[in-house]
């Protein structure tokens, strides 16, 4: 915390590089919230950009009595929330069993030309199945298991109670789960 | 009795769920259980880090854009300036003579003038106009880090 209010004073200072320093430090971040929700590469730079500008803009309004990086993903999901509106793709909404397993069954055609899937072929077809969940599931998957993040952190993020966010985690993987189960019986 | 077979499954996922993740933070060895073993899978997967990444100069193209926005060109600067200055040449430059004129009544009137007399009201207004001026530019500024 006191690292953030550093940055965040070197920015108010207007210190040669502060900004792009903190932009480094929570990019990473701020991708993986945009990115998993919109799923659109060209889209999500473009949002990333907005983002770190509102954060340069209201930077003023950071009081530093909470972490720098939940404070930018906050900023970070409402724009990206706020495109999907305007995109009007519900953010809860999961993919049809018929929508898009033409591109899941072929990965899997191709992992099974060696017989059998090696760890490597089950996380590709994984990473595949995951664009088939609600952008809402691709993003708290992500937040909780790669950015490591804990529901009470996530749940202040997107202002849903805890109990909805451990739902939406449960659901996501059970689907995942039920997408791999039927591969993995061919596979084998 | 449904609805109970549907929630014992849900809880027996949940269990799963969690066993998977225990194993996945222990890093222990496979699961005799399938369904814990594929759910630790998916634990995985959902770890990996994106293909898609921005691009390594993000960072340095977004503080780019941050200072050209905060610090103004050569021309912004002398903008104002110099169109004061083209104001006021073109101003003499026009009505000279009768702007003179003008200020010597002015001065020749103020001389006899009471303080009943004084255009008070105009005076308030041009000092009111200066002030939401100063004030809107503080605003303005304060917005900024």
């Amino acid at each position: 915390m006191d690292h953030d209010r550093e940055l965040v004073a070197a920015v108010h200072r207007t210190e040669r590089g502060a900004f792009e320093r903190l932009v480094k430090a929570h990019q990473g971040l701020t991708w993986h919230v945009i990115y998993r929700l919109v799923q659109h590469p060209e889209d999500a730079r473009e949002l990333c950009q907005e983002t770190f500008l509102r954060v340069y803009q209201r930077l003023h309004q950071y009081r530093g009595d909470s972490p720098l990086a939940g404070w930018i993903a906050q900023i970070a999901y409402h724009i990206g929330v706020r495109h999907l509106q305007r995109k009007r793709i519900p953010l809860e909404s999961e993919l049809d069993d018929a929508d898009g397993e033409g591109q899941f069954v072929l990965v899997a055609e191709a992992a099974d030309i060696e017989a059998s899937m090696g760890e490597h072929q089950v996380l590709t077809l994984l990473a595949q199945g995951m664009q088939r969940l609600s952008p809402m599931q691709r993003m708290l998957l992500t937040l909780y298991h790669l950015e490591e993040m804990s529901i009470g952190e996530i749940s202040t993020m997107t202002g849903q109670p805890e109990g909805t966010i451990k739902n939406s985690l449960f659901r996501g993987r059970h689907r995942l789960r039920q997408l791999l189960e039927p591969k993995l019986e061919v596979a084998v | 009795m449904n609805r109970q077979g549907g929630s014992n499954e849900m809880c027996d996922e949940m269990r799963k769920q969690a066993l998977a993740e225990a194993a996945e933070r222990a890093g222990a060895g496979p699961a005799s259980d399938a369904d814990v073993e594929h759910y630790r899978l998916v634990l995985r997967a959902a770890a990996r880090p994106l293909q898609q990444q921005l691009p390594a100069n993000f960072a340095e193209g977004i503080a780019v854009m941050v200072t050209a926005d905060e610090s103004p060109s050569m021309l912004d600067r002398l903008a104002p300036g110099l169109c004061f200055a083209i104001l006021l040449i073109a101003g003499f430059a026009t009505s000279g003579e009768f702007l003179l004129g003008l200020a010597q009544q002015l001065v020749d009137l103020g001389s006899g003038l009471g303080a009943d007399r004084v255009p008070w009201s105009l005076l308030c207004t041009a000092l009111l106009s200066l002030a939401a001026v100063g004030l809107s530019d503080r605003v303005l500024h304060s917005r900024r880090p």
